[in-house]
C-alpha cells in the first residue's frame, strides 16, 4: 500500500495543492498560468488512466478515447441543446463512464493483456472516425469550435471568468478540480476499495477470498477510472473551446500520455502527477525544437522502461527511504 | 539533416532575435505548420514570409509610398503542428511574450484558422490569413462582423476553385473538349474541410445544371491505394471525376491507378499537381491531365522566375505557389503597417481591408463583406492547365492560354 | 454488381489482404514465440522501405538488389532491436506491458528520427513489373499481381520453414516451452532473436512490394499496424496460419465494405469487427482457447 500510495500521501498532496494555490497569485504572465493548466489537466487525465493501468493492472491503451467521449459529449450538449456547460461536463463524464461499461465487458472476459491492449485501442480508432465522419454534428477535422468557456462566477462580489485567454480563473478552476479528483481518489484507495483493488492486482486468489465479485469491481473501477478521463476532456474542452478528432484522440495524445504516466511511475498516486508537471513544462521549453519533440517523447518512454521502470515518484521514494534509514 | 538542423537553429535564433532587434521594430508573428505531415508547405510559407520581410526592411520591397518613410519590423514564426490548439497556444505566447501588433495566421490550415480568428477579439489583434481558403471562414465572419472586425482572409473562397470548374467545364463542353454524356459526376477527395468543401460547392453548381453525383469517395488524407474505389467508380460510369487532395502522394497514385484502369470519362484534378514533386513522379499516367490552379509557373512567367531565383539565393531550394503566397500575404501586412502609420489595431486592419495591391499571383482586394480576397476574373485568377508533352500548359481562360486544350 | 466488378473487388480484397496476411503474420509470429507484442513492427516496414529507395536511386543499385539488401538490412535491424530493446525487458517482472509501452516508444521514435533525416516529402520506388494485365473488363496491374505473388511465395516458404525444418521444430518447441526447450538444448534466447530476424523481414517484403504504389514516408507503417493487430486477434493471437487467413478475410471485407457502403466508414467496419468478435469469440475466429 505504501508503494502505491507513498509515505503520507494526503500530507504530500496538500502541500502539492497550496503551492499550485500561489502560483497564480505569484506569477502573472498569462502564457505560464496557460501551461500550468494544461499540465493540471493532463494531470487529472493520466491519474485517471493509471487508475486502470498501474493500480486495477488492466492493461488499456485507449483512454484517449474516453477523454473525446467527455469532451465532445460536454462541448456538443452545450451547444446544441443550450445547457450551462456546469451541468454538461458532468454528462461527458457519464457519457465516458458508459462507454467504459461498454468496451468494459468484454475486455474483462479475457485476462490476456495483448488483447486487452490491442481492443481498447481499436476502440480508441473507431471513437476517431466517427468523430470524424459525423461532420453535420462534429464538423469532423475542421475542428468544432465555438464551445462555450465555463459560464462567469461571482463569488463574493469578484466576477472570475474562464476560458481561452482568461487564464486567472482558468488555472483556478483547473486546480480546483485537479485538488477534487485527487482528494477523491485518494479516499477510494485509502479505504476498502483499495485494499481490494490491490488484493485483486497481487492475486485473484486472495481477492476472491475476500469474497468479492471481481468482475463487477473490476467494471466499476474502470468505468470511474473512464469518467475521471471524461471529466478532464470536458475540462479541457470549454478551456481550448475547440476540439479535433485528431487532436483528442490521435496517437499522439496516446503518446503524450503514456510517456507522462510511464516517466512519473505506473501505480502510484503521485506519479501522473510528476510526469504530467514534467512534461508539459519540457514540452513547452522545446517547443522551438517542435521536430524534436516527439523524438524525445519516444526516447524517453523507452529508456524509463529500460532504465527506471518506476518512474520518477518511484526513485523519489528510494531517496525517502534512504535519508529515512 | 544538416540543412535541417541549421533550419531549427535558425529558428531558434530568430526567437532570441526582438530581444537584440532594434525597440522601434514593430512585432509581427506568424503561425505555419513546421512539424508533421504538413511541414514542407509550411517551411515554403514560412520562408516567404522571412524574404518578403528581409526585403522590406532593407528598403527593398514594394512601398505604398515609394521612397517614403516606412516602419521596420521584427518577425516571429511559431509551429501550429497541424492542430488548431497548438495554433491558439502559439498565438497567445506570440502575444504575451513578444507583443506582436500583427498576426498572419494560419499560413495553410483553414482549420487552425477557424481557432485562430477567435484571438482576434479578445485581443485586440489584428490577423491575416495567409493560404487557407475554407469558405465556411468567411461564413463565420458574415455571422458576426463585428467580432471578426479585425480578421482578414489572404486567399479567395473555396467555392472559387467550385466556380472555376463549373465555368471551364461549360466551355469544354461547348468546345468539345470533354463529353457530357449522361451528366454523371464523381468525386475522389481527401477526407479534409479542403476535400469536402471543394465537392460540396462543385456539387451544387452542377447539380443545378442537371448533374447528378453517382459516387463522393472521401479518404484520409495521405491514402495511396485507390483500388477499391475505383473499382467502384467503374461501375458508375462518371462522364466526369473530381479529384481534390492537398498530398502529392495521393494525387500521383490516383492519377496513375486511373491510368491503369482506364477509368471512363474525363478527369480533372484540383490543387495537387501544383506541387513540383507532381510532375516529377507521375510520369506518362499525367498525360492530357487537366487541372486547376496554375498559378506560380517559374517555367513561362519571367516574374515567377525572377522570384524563384531570389528564394534559390536566400533558401537554397526552388520556390513553389506557397513560397509566393506567403511572400504576398506578408507584403499586404506590411504595407499595411505602412499605411496605418502606428499599430492601432483598427487602423491596421482597416488598411488590410483597403488593400488593392498587385503582388506575384495576381491582384489582391479584399471583398469587405465577407473579408475574403476575390477570387477570378481581373483578380486572383485561376487558371485551367493540362500536361502536354510533359509541360503544363495553361487551356483557359483562352485570353492567356499558352496552348490550345486536348481532348 | 455485376461479374467484372465482383472479380475485380474480391481481387483488389486479395491484394490488400496479401499485404495484411505479411504483415499480421510476422506480429502473430514474434507473440507465438516470445509472447512479445511489438508495436514497432510498422517502422520495419518503414525503414525497409527507405532502405530500398536509398539503395536504389542513391547507391545507384538494380532495383532488385536493392530490395535484397533493404530486407537484410531490416532483417539485421530486427536482431539489433531484439538484443537492445526486447531482451533487457524481458528479464524483469511486468515485462509484458513494459514491452508494449517500450516498442510503442520505439516507434514514435523511428517516425520522428525518419522525418528529421529525410524530410517529410514523399518519394516513390519505380515500379517493379510494368504493363497490365486485361482479360475482358477485368484490367489488373502486373506489380498488384506480383504483390500477391510474392506475399504467397514468402508465407509459403516461412510456412516450409516452421513446419518442415529443424529450425522451425526448434521455434515450435520454444513457442511451446521456452524453458523446457532449454533443457533439451534449445537455444532459446538465440531463437527469439531469429524469429525477430524473420518477421522483420516479412515486414520488409511486404513494404517494398507496396512501395512503387504507396510512396515512401515516414508515417506508412502507421495506418498497417492497427490493421495487423485486428488481423493477429481475429486469427487467434499467435497463430500463424490464423494470421494469414485473417489477413486475407479482412482484406476482401474492406473491399466489398467500400464498394457497398462507403470510403470514410471502411475503418470503422473493420475496427468494429474487431470488437463485435471480441464479445463472441475472444480468442479468434479460428480457434477456441486462448493460443
Amino acid at each position: 500500500m505504501t508503494e502505491m500510495l507513498g509515505r503520507r500521501p494526503a500530507l504530500t498532496l496538500l502541500l502539492l495543492i497550496a503551492v499550485l494555490a500561489v502560483i497564480p497569485f505569484v506569477v502573472t504572465n498569462p502564457y505560464y498560468l496557460h501551461v500550468l493548466t494544461i499540465f493540471l489537466l493532463f494531470a487529472i487525465f493520466a491519474s485517471g488512466w493509471n487508475l486502470t493501468l498501474g493500480i486495477l493492472g488492466l492493461k488499456t491503451l485507449g483512454h484517449h478515447a474516453f477523454f473525446a467521449l467527455g469532451a465532445y459529449g460536454s462541448a456538443m450538449l452545450s451547444h446544441y441543446a443550450g445547457v450551462s456547460p456546469w451541468a454538461t461536463i458532468w454528462v461527458g463524464a457519464g457519457i465516458a463512464a458508459l462507454a467504459g461499461l461498454l468496451i468494459g465487458v468484454p475486455i474483462l472476459r479475457i485476462r490476456s493483456m495483448p488483447h486487452v491492449a490491442i481492443v481498447t485501442l481499436a476502440f480508441a480508432e473507431i471513437i476517431r472516425l466517427v468523430l470524424a465522419n459525423l461532420k453535420d454534428w462534429t464538423r469532423g477535422e475542421l475542428g468544432f469550435w465555438g464551445i462555450d468557456a465555463m459560464p462567469a462566477l461571482n463569488l463574493g462580489g469578484t466576477v472570475v471568468e474562464f476560458g481561452t485567454g482568461k487564464p486567472f480563473g482558468s488555472y483556478l478552476l483547473a486546480l480546483a478540480f485537479f485538488a477534487g479528483v485527487h482528494a477523491l481518489l485518494l479516499v477510494v484507495l485509502r479505504g476498502r476499495i483499495g485494499l481490494t483493488l490491490v488484493a485483486m492486482r497481487d492475486s485473484e486468489l486472495a481477492a476472491e477470498s475476500l469474497a468479492v465479485d471481481l468482475t463487477r469491481w473490476k467494471l466499476g473501477v474502470f468505468a470511474f477510472s473512464a469518467a475521471i478521463v471524461g471529466l478532464s476532456g470536458a475540462l479541457y474542452a470549454h478551456y481550448i473551446q475547440i476540439l479535433t478528432p485528431t487532436s483528442t484522440v490521435g496517437p499522439e495524445m496516446l503518446v503524450t500520455l503514456l510517456a507522462m504516466i510511464i516517466v512519473g511511475g505506473v501505480g502510484r498516486f503521485t506519479g501522473p502527477i510528476l510526469g504530467a508537471l514534467l512534461l508539459t513544462v519540457v514540452g513547452e521549453a522545446l517547443r522551438e525544437f517542435g521536430d524534436y519533440r516527439m523524438l524525445l517523447y519516444g526516447g524517453i518512454v523507452m529508456l524509463f522502461v529500460l532504465g527506471a521502470p518506476r518512474g520518477l515518484a518511484g526513485w523519489l521514494a528510494l531517496i525517502g527511504r534512504r535519508r529515512a534509514a | 539533416m544538416l540543412r535541417r538542423l541549421l533550419a531549427t537553429s535558425a529558428l531558434a535564433l530568430s526567437f532570441a532575435a526582438p530581444l537584440t532587434a532594434a525597440a522601434q521594430d514593430i512585432p509581427v508573428g506568424a503561425i505555419a505548420p513546421l512539424t508533421g505531415p504538413a511541414a514542407n508547405s509550411g517551411e515554403a510559407l514560412r520562408q516567404g514570409f522571412m524574404l518578403a520581410v528581409k526585403e522590406w526592411n532593407e528598403g527593398k520591397a514594394d512601398y505604398v509610398t515609394p521612397g517614403g518613410a516606412h516602419p521596420t519590423v521584427a518577425l516571429t514564426v511559431e509551429d501550429n503542428n497541424s492542430k488548431p490548439e497548438v495554433g491558439v497556444s502559439a498565438a497567445q505566447r506570440l502575444i504575451t511574450r513578444n507583443g506582436i501588433k500583427l498576426l498572419i495566421g494560419d499560413a495553410l490550415h483553414s482549420h487552425v484558422t477557424m481557432a485562430l480568428m477567435e484571438l482576434s477579439p479578445q485581443f485586440d489583434l489584428p490577423i491575416l490569413s495567409a493560404e487557407p481558403v475554407s469558405t465556411l471562414i468567411a461564413d463565420k465572419v458574415k455571422s458576426d462582423p463585428e467580432k471578426y472586425a479585425l480578421y482578414w482572409k489572404g486567399n479567395y473562397n473555396s467555392s472559387a476553385y467550385g466556380e472555376t470548374v463549373h465555368d471551364f467545364v461549360k466551355w469544354a463542353l461547348e468546345n468539345g473538349v470533354i463529353a457530357e454524356g449522361g451528366k454523371k459526376l464523381a468525386f475522389v477527395i481527401e477526407d479534409t474541410d479542403y476535400g469536402h468543401s471543394n465537392a460540396d460547392t462543385i456539387t451544387e453548381l452542377f447539380t443545378a445544371d442537371g448533374w447528378t453525383v453517382v459516387a463522393t469517395e472521401a479518404v484520409p488524407a495521405g491514402s495511396t491505394d485507390f483500388y477499391p474505389q475505383l473499382t467502384k467508380l467503374k461501375s458508375a460510369a462518371p462522364d466526369l471525376t473530381l479529384s481534390v487532395f492537398t498530398a502529392v502522394n495521393s494525387g500521383v497514385s490516383l492519377v496513375r491507378q486511373i491510368a491503369e484502369q482506364a477509368m471512363p470519362g474525363r478527369h480533372m484534378a484540383i490543387y495537387y499537381p501544383t506541387k513540383p514533386e507532381f510532375m516529377d513522379q507521375v510520369g506518362d499516367a499525367g498525360k492530357g491531365l487537366i487541372w486547376t490552379s496554375l498559378q506560380f509557373a517559374p517555367d513561362v512567367v519571367p516574374a515567377h522566375k525572377a522570384f524563384d531565383d531570389k528564394i534559390q539565393a536566400e533558401f537554397g531550394n526552388p520556390a513553389t505557389y506557397s513560397h509566393a503566397h506567403g511572400y504576398c500575404t506578408m507584403m499586404i501586412g506590411l504595407r499595411a503597417l505602412e499605411t496605418a502609420g502606428g499599430t492601432d489595431p483598427k487602423a491596421v486592419s482597416d488598411a488590410i481591408g483597403a488593400t488593392d495591391y498587385n503582388c506575384l499571383i495576381g491582384r489582391f482586394k479584399f471583398d469587405p463583406e465577407d473579408h475574403t480576397v476575390i477570387g477570378g476574373g481581373e483578380y486572383l485568377p485561376l487558371p485551367v492547365a493540362q500536361v502536354q508533352s510533359g509541360v503544363n500548359q495553361l487551356i483557359w481562360p483562352q485570353a492567356n492560354a499558352t496552348a490550345e486544350a486536348v481532348k | 454488381m455485376t461479374g467484372a466488378i465482383l472479380i475485380e473487388t474480391l481481387l483488389n480484397g486479395l491484394i490488400t489482404g496479401a499485404i495484411y496476411a505479411l504483415i499480421g503474420s510476422g506480429i502473430a509470429l514474434i507473440y507465438g514465440t516470445t509472447r512479445v507484442l511489438n508495436f514497432a513492427h510498422g517502422e520495419a516496414m518503414m525503414l525497409a522501405a527507405y532502405a530500398a529507395l536509398i539503395l536504389s536511386t542513391t547507391a545507384g543499385l538494380p532495383l532488385w538488389l536493392a530490395a535484397l539488401g533493404a530486407i537484410l538490412l531490416v532483417m539485421a535491424g530486427g536482431v539489433v532491436m531484439q538484443r537492445a530493446v526486447i531482451a533487457p525487458i524481458l528479464a524483469r517482472e511486468d515485462w509484458s506491458f513494459r514491452i508494449i509501452a517500450a516498442t510503442i516508444g520505439l516507434s514514435i521514435f523511428l517516425q520522428s528520427a525518419a522525418q528529421l533525416i529525410w524530410g517529410e516529402g514523399f518519394s516513390a520506388l519505380p515500379y517493379f513489373f510494368d504493363g497490365v494485365l486485361v482479360l475482358g473488363p477485368v484490367r489488373m496491374p502486373w506489380q498488384r499481381i506480383a504483390i500477391l505473388i510474392v506475399a504467397l511465395v514468402a508465407l509459403g516458404l516461412s510456412a516450409l520453414l516452421l513446419y518442415r525444418t529443424r529450425f522451425g521444430q526448434m521455434i515450435r518447441a520454444t513457442a511451446q516451452d521456452a524453458e523446457a526447450a532449454e533443457a533439451f538444448g534449445i537455444p532459446a534466447a538465440r531463437v527469439h532473436t531469429m524469429v525477430f530476424a524473420l518477421s522483420a523481414g516479412l515486414a520488409a517484403v511486404g513494404a517494398i512490394m507496396l512501395a512503387p504504389l504507396l510512396s515512401v514516408n515516414p508515417w506508412m507503417g502507421v495506418p498497417y499496424i492497427l490493421k495487423a493487430f485486428a488481423v493477429v486477434i481475429l486469427g487467434g493471437l499467435g497463430s500463424f496460419g490464423g494470421a494469414i487467413l485473417a489477413g486475407f478475410l479482412l482484406g476482401i471485407i474492406e473491399s466489398f465494405g467500400v464498394t457497398l457502403t462507403s470510403s470514410e466508414w471502411r475503418d470503422v467496419i473493420s475496427f468494429g469487427l474487431l470488437i463485435a468478435v471480441i464479445w463472441v469469440r475472444p480468442y479468434g475466429l479460428f480457434s477456441t482457447r486462448e493460443g
